[in-house]
């Protein structure tokens, strides 16, 4: 089953001679349950495919649709509950919020949907992602992978269709990037999770069922 | 019981309200001087009166419809439709109950999905395997009828004998994989995983090749701490690697050397296999692991292209990971992840 579909997706900024084609013409279908990697150097419309799936940034031109529901349809405040709802996301400086505990942070996205925490659930989260004897610290006393690991934590929080992953390891080194990236793929699967990551690591874009590489913003292969 | 209770509730409510509204009237009638101040104030009470009438009715209304579209929702989930979510991303309530509703039904139809694509898995794993032996068993009955022929000298003979022999073991070898493969996915044959030193496993792996790479002059080292562990199933874990190790010393040639180093993080134990072979290309790196693949360079050996996918299979199912690094001609590293 397709659960990510763009259609002829552009984004262009600027105007006339200083136009800049951030997309230009994005054909992409992502199956449900797989893990994709997206690849290509900076600048080549990366961030903004991704922001774009998210219900982040509207594209001026084509379609997208994610799990049956066509984005341009949605108005404003449809789409932040769309992203409530339906979307993880995970991002190269974590974006937690430092005043809150790791279990406080973890649960958020849940209290703003007013749903209730499945108990089991978020301890085995937990469990995997080695966090079970940090619920009570702060973000900042964690190290960055540590960090990194409670925003994947929250990001799968509430069940979301999907997962957008967008440079997760760019702020570690090797040995941390490639922690992060194997506990990201091992709990997607687990879980049946549809995961799209940005990387600029080729070492880690092998551990995607397919690898998108982009290039001026169009797919080259 | 609990409807006469209601019953009950429903009748005092609406005496109580009568009586309220009786007095109401009967105060205002009593103290309200002037007729036309009386009338106003009753027309006023009556108004109010209509006012909650109506305000009840239309919430009556809102909960049957309420309902309804409940109803058919699941109806809808029932016949295994899709459910209409127009209302799905309002901050309502009952977009709410859609919500819970809808991740109901993707949740049974994933389900229904994945028995589909199973169902796939294995017509597909049929066709591989009658493939498979295909082959052989050609090269069998080719042999038989030769051999079963009378005018063939004793050394022939043999030298036929021997072909035969070699097409049993591949046979033998093909099932054995498949047997392992099998009881893997069946899951007949469960991980038992827990966290034990790897040296042991290592060394299981090692002894396997160990002949095979004597015979090629490869130089077989290994760097690992004996106080390191990881999470894994020492059998199957050495079987995993013992695979990998298989592909290093075939595709190296003779003289060349196979490295085995571990490496203890955080989160995950990294053994990396390291050989001086002709490599995989870039492309391919993904490929290598999938059932039945087998690289055009590869050709020249012997094999099925069970191995990778194999050991695969066996590091996800203990929740760790592979990755290939290559080198065209210099060689390939496989890096096994084991959960620390």
């Amino acid at each position: 089953m397709d659960i990510i579909t763009l259609h002829h997706v552009k984004k262009y900024y600027g105007r006339k001679e200083n136009v800049v084609k951030a997309l230009d013409g994005i054909d992409l279908t992502i199956e449900q349950g797989t893990f994709t990697a997206i690849v290509g150097a900076s600048g080549s419309g990366k961030t903004t495919l991704l922001n774009m799936m998210g219900g982040l940034d509207v594209p001026d031109d084509g379609e997208i649709m994610v799990d049956g529901v066509k984005l341009s349809g949605l108005k404003e405040e449809q789409l932040a509950v769309f992203r409530r709802k339906k979307v993880g996301f995970i991002f190269q400086n974590y974006n937690l919020i430092p005043t809150l505990t790791v279990e406080e942070n973890i649960l958020f996205p849940l209290e703003l949907d007013g749903s209730a925490p499945d108990q089991g659930y978020l301890e085995e989260i937990t469990q995997l992602l080695g966090l079970k004897d940090k619920l009570d610290a702060f973000p900042e006393m964690l190290s960055g992978g540590g960090q990194q690991r409670v925003a994947i934590a929250r990001a799968l929080a509430v069940k979301p269709a999907i997962l957008l992953a967008d440079e997760p390891t760019g702020n570690l080194d090797s040995q941390n990037g490639q922690n992060v990236a194997g506990l990201l793929k091992m709990t997607t699967e687990l879980f049946h999770r549809t995961l799209v990551m940005i990387t600029h690591n080729m070492e880690l874009a092998q551990l995607a069922d397919r690898v998108v590489r982009l290039q001026d913003g169009r797919i080259v292969s | 019981m609990r409807e006469k209770r209601d019953r009950v509730i429903r009748f005092g409510m609406i005496l109580v309200g009568t009586v309220l509204l009786g007095g109401l009237l009967y105060t205002v009638w009593i103290w309200a001087p002037g007729s036309r101040i009386r009338y106003l104030l009753l027309l006023l009470c009556a108004g109010l009166c209509l006012l909650g009438l109506l305000g009840n009715l239309w919430q009556r209304r809102q909960i049957c419809r309420f309902t309804d579209e409940l109803c058919g929702t699941l109806d809808d989930l029932i016949a295994g439709r899709k459910p209409e979510q127009y209302s799905y991303y309002e901050d309502t309530l009952a977009a709410k109950v859609y919500g819970k509703l809808l991740q109901f039904y993707d949740l049974m139809s994933e389900e229904r999905r994945q028995s589909r694509q199973d169902k796939q898995v294995i017509q597909e794993l049929v066709s591989d395997i009658s493939h498979q032996v295909k082959t052989p068993v050609a090269n069998l009955q080719m042999f038989l009828g030769i051999l079963q022929s009378q005018e063939l000298c004793e050394e022939k003979r043999a030298e036929f004998l021997e072909m035969t022999a070699g097409q049993i073991d591949k046979l033998d070898f093909l099932m054995q994989s498949l047997i392992k493969m099998s009881r893997l996915e069946t899951g007949t044959f469960a991980l038992h995983v827990e966290r034990t030193e790897l040296q042991g496993t290592i060394a299981e792996a090692v002894n396997v090749i160990w002949a095979k790479a004597e015979a090629k002059d490869i130089r077989l080292s290994v760097e690992c701490d004996s106080a390191l562990t990881a999470r894994h199933d020492p059998k199957w874990t050495a079987e995993a690697l013992g695979n990998l190790l298989d592909n290093a010393v075939k595709y190296t040639p003779k003289g060349g050397s196979v490295l085995i180093s571990v490496r203890p993080w955080q989160f995950y134990t990294r053994v990396d296999i390291a050989d001086t072979g002709i490599g995989i290309l870039e492309e391919h790196c993904h490929e290598v692991f999938k059932r039945f693949w087998r690289g055009e360079e590869a050709a020249s050996q012997e094999g099925v292209g069970l191995g990778l996918y194999l050991a695969q299979e066996i590091i996800t199912k203990q929740r760790g990971y592979i990755s290939v690094k290559s080198a065209i001609g210099k060689g390939t590293t496989f890096s096994v992840y084991l959960l620390t």
